[in-house]
């Protein structure tokens, strides 16, 4: 061909005519063979579809690119034998997944080789052999750079060539590389002897409020512990998994130092100290409950400054936690003898503390518990059936329920757990038609338990 | 593998427990029990007492008062209070009796005066057994009566009313509950006091003490205006003398008397025998210290009579006419 001129390639694939090229662009939607060995006074491009070496030697007086849209034949055995010797500038673009794959399988080493005379830049290119023959990349030029490469077996040594960079953290050496650089070796850091509350059996949690649960662990990192980042350690009920989202019932995450408390670190050791505040309503997975095959898991993960390393982890029980809270008074103001609070309530509101679905018992005494009245008064005492009380709000004091000296659970009460769960309970009263006066004063004993 | 030990053990104290619940209740166990107080309080509403079955002198008809001293009246009642018996008096004032003509001016409210009004003592409350189920008490009131108070029987000045013994009882809320009363009639009581002695100094016979008084002072002990009778004997009532002497006697006549002082003898009126007393008007009202001065003189006869003579004066209080 004239020199300057330049074939496309637009089809659908084909071999290649036998023709001498100056610039060969390949831009089509199938294979193109390479059927001879080429020699090309230009530039090489392939921009879209699919290039087969064949094993043939092409050589290029410009520059040999392969852009995002190319891409080498998939057989094990593509680059076999193939010999492309560039003299101008090599640039091989692969896309994130979608790597530029060169495959080959070859007799010893340079199973096929590749020679540029200019600069090289390669940006997600997979050279993986599938077989232990070496392929050659022979670079010449003073800048030969390598981003999101993994490479194996590829040999760029020799006399006057170019090492390859690939120091920038993204290439991965998959071994038996010679002459490229990835730089130095990270090796990421590994957690162990990861322990809950200093391998306690069980949490026990402080009702309304939190509770702090210690997770501790060590972390080594070969590459000394001043590698070590920090760590993320995940307190979660084990069926929920370290994934899930942070939920004060089954799941917590804390990240970092200011969270995750670092021993000061000795060599290549240093422990972390986690401090979770698990709430009141976490949930339980002791006998009984609704959870009980299930448990607690700490998972510790550390990560350096190259990536997160490996993690362990510890179990533990969560204990159930049935309890309440309630409004300390039930004052009925004043009622004359014989009279009674109608359809006026004096409420209640009992709160779930714990982590259970609970019930309310209730019960009363005057001044000690089974005395039998529900007040005691400057005068006399109001019997215990005279205080009553009712789910329901502004039921009449007739149809309310008496209380009583002995604990009767309201089993329909089933107050579920959780951050703030509150259910009413409704009082009323009647004062006896003589023998009590002035001041009346009594308690009323509000036990959870579980429903 | 701790945990999971803990979780075994736990599973069998589980099946212990179900085990032991079974067993009809035999024994009380709720390990997951959490107990809470709440206080509850309620103010009863004040029920004010109520007096009943007041008496007077344990239902006597009426009051017989003590010549120049005092009587003591007493007044029972019962209080019923619903909020229990030892709510009564439990305030300030405390329960109250007043004992009074029943006519005088405010009545039960009267300022005291003995005549007819008496704030009573009180001693109570009794018979009250704390706790609630006792709803009632008693008190026993108590007037000392001067025996100058009102009269109120046939014939007196207040002989259309009585004497009342209202009660009032009082519990902590301080108010005036409901009120009860008796009635009584105070009799009248018609008596008097006087000098015990009448001594004339020497005298001739046939002379007379002329101008010369010797008082006798009649102090009204009783609730009415009284007069004086007088009347006079010798030894023995009604023997018409007004002396007998180591020697003779002297006729009842001759010893005299005058409300006004310093009455010529010769003006005086002559004593007459107690047989049948002269009446003197002498109008004393009934009081703390009503008194009245009756004048004494007295003549001897010119012979008969010698030595020394000694004779009675009969003092009686009759009600003013």
């Amino acid at each position: 061909m004239q020199s300057g001129s330049t074939v496309t390639y637009d089809g659908t694939g084909s071999t290649l005519k036998d023709w001498t090229y100056h610039h060969l662009t390949i831009n089509g939607s199938g294979t193109s063979v390479f059927g001879v060995n080429e020699t090309l006074g230009g530039n090489f491009l392939l921009t879209a579809g699919v290039a087969d070496f064949n094993g043939k030697a092409i050589t290029t007086g410009g520059d040999f690119t392969i852009g995002t849209g190319g891409q080498i034949l998939t057989d094990t055995d593509a680059m076999d034998g193939a010999v492309i010797t560039v003299g101008g500038n090599c640039d091989l673009d692969g896309e994130s997944g979608d790597q530029l794959n060169f495959k080959w399988t070859g007799a010893g080493a340079g199973a096929w080789t590749m020679a540029v005379t200019g600069n090289i830049d390669m940006d997600y290119v997979t050279f993986t052999p599938a077989s232990t023959n070496t392929a050659l990349l022979q670079v010449h030029g003073a800048v030969a750079t390598a981003s999101n490469t993994v490479t194996a077996y590829s040999d760029a040594s020799g006399a006057g060539h170019t090492e390859i960079d690939a120091d920038d953290g993204t290439n991965t050496n998959s071994g038996n590389n010679t002459n490229w650089n990835f730089g130095s070796v990270n090796s990421l850091p590994v957690a162990s002897s990861v322990s809950i509350d200093s391998s306690a059996t069980d949490i026990i949690l402080t009702e309304g409020t939190t509770k702090n649960v210690v997770c501790a662990g060590t972390v080594t990192d070969d590459d000394g512990y001043e590698d070590i980042t920090s760590v993320t350690a995940k307190l979660y009920r084990t069926g929920v998994g370290a994934g899930a989202g942070d939920d004060n019932a089954n799941h917590y995450t804390l990240t970092g130092d200011a969270n995750c408390i670092p021993s000061g670190g000795s060599v290549n050791t240093e422990t972390y100290t986690c401090t979770f505040a698990v709430y009141f309503y976490a949930d339980p997975t002791d006998d009984g409950s609704p959870d009980s095959a299930d448990d607690w898991t700490c998972q510790m993960t550390p990560t350096d400054t190259v990536g997160a390393g490996t993690a362990d982890t510890d179990t533990i029980e969560m204990d159930s936690l049935t309890a309440l809270s309630v409004t300390s008074t039930i004052n009925y103001s004043s009622l004359a003898l014989g009279a009674d609070t109608g359809s006026t309530d004096q409420t209640t509101v009992v709160t779930n503390t714990g982590n259970r679905t609970m019930d309310s018992q209730v019960d009363g005494y005057g001044s000690g518990d089974g005395d039998g009245y529900s007040m005691v008064c400057t005068i006399g005492a109001a019997t215990i059936g005279n205080e009553k009380y009712s789910l329901l709000a502004s039921t009449a004091y007739a149809s309310k329920t008496a209380l009583t000296d002995t604990a009767f659970q309201l089993t329909s009460f089933n107050l579920a757990k959780g951050a703030s769960s509150t259910k009413n309970i409704y009082w009323g009263m009647g004062v006896p038609a003589s023998g009590v006066g002035t001041s009346c004063t009594g308690k009323v004993v509000f036990t959870a338990v579980n429903h | 593998m701790l945990s999971h030990i803990f979780k075994m053990s736990s599973k069998i104290i589980f099946c212990l427990l179900f085990i032991v619940s079974a067993f009809g209740g035999l024994f009380s166990f709720a390990p997951d029990a959490k107990a809470i107080l709440a206080t509850s309080s309620v103010t009863v509403t004040n029920s004010l007492p109520v007096a009943s079955s007041t008496s007077i002198d344990a239902g006597a008809v009426s009051v017989t008062l003590t010549e120049s001293a005092t009587s003591t009246v007493t007044a029972t009642f019962t209080v019923t209070d619903n909020n229990g018996c030892e709510d009564i008096d439990s305030g300030t004032p405390d329960t109250v009796a007043v004992f009074y003509r029943t006519n005088v001016a405010g009545g039960a409210a009267c300022t005291p005066d003995a005549a007819n009004c008496y704030s009573m003592s009180c001693t109570g409350p009794t018979a009250c057994t704390p706790g609630g189920s006792d709803l009632t008490a008693t008190f026993s009131c108590t007037a000392d009566v001067e025996f100058y108070a009102d009269p109120t029987d046939a014939g007196s000045a207040y002989d259309a009313t009585t004497w009342t013994a209202t009660a009032t009882p009082r519990d902590s809320a301080g108010t005036d509950g409901t009120p009860n009363a008796d009635t009584i009639e105070m009799d009248s009581l018609t008596a008097l006091d006087v000098t015990s002695t009448i001594s004339y100094s020497a005298l001739a016979l046939g002379a007379d003490t002329a101008t010369e008084d010797q008082p006798t002072t009649v102090t009204n002990t009783g609730n009415r205006t009284i007069d004086t009778q007088v009347g006079g004997y010798g030894s023995v009532s009604e023997d018409t003398y007004s002396m007998v002497c180591t020697i003779g006697n002297i006729a009842v006549a001759l010893e005299k008397y005058s409300l006004a002082a310093a009455t010529a003898y010769a003006s005086k009126t002559a004593l007459v025998t107690n047989a049948t007393p002269d009446t003197v008007q002498t109008s004393l009202a009934q009081g703390a210290a009503s008194t009245d001065i009756i004048y004494w003189g007295m003549g001897l006869p010119a012979t008969g009579v010698g030595g020394s003579c000694a004779g009675k004066v009969v003092f009686t209080a009759t009600n003013d006419s």
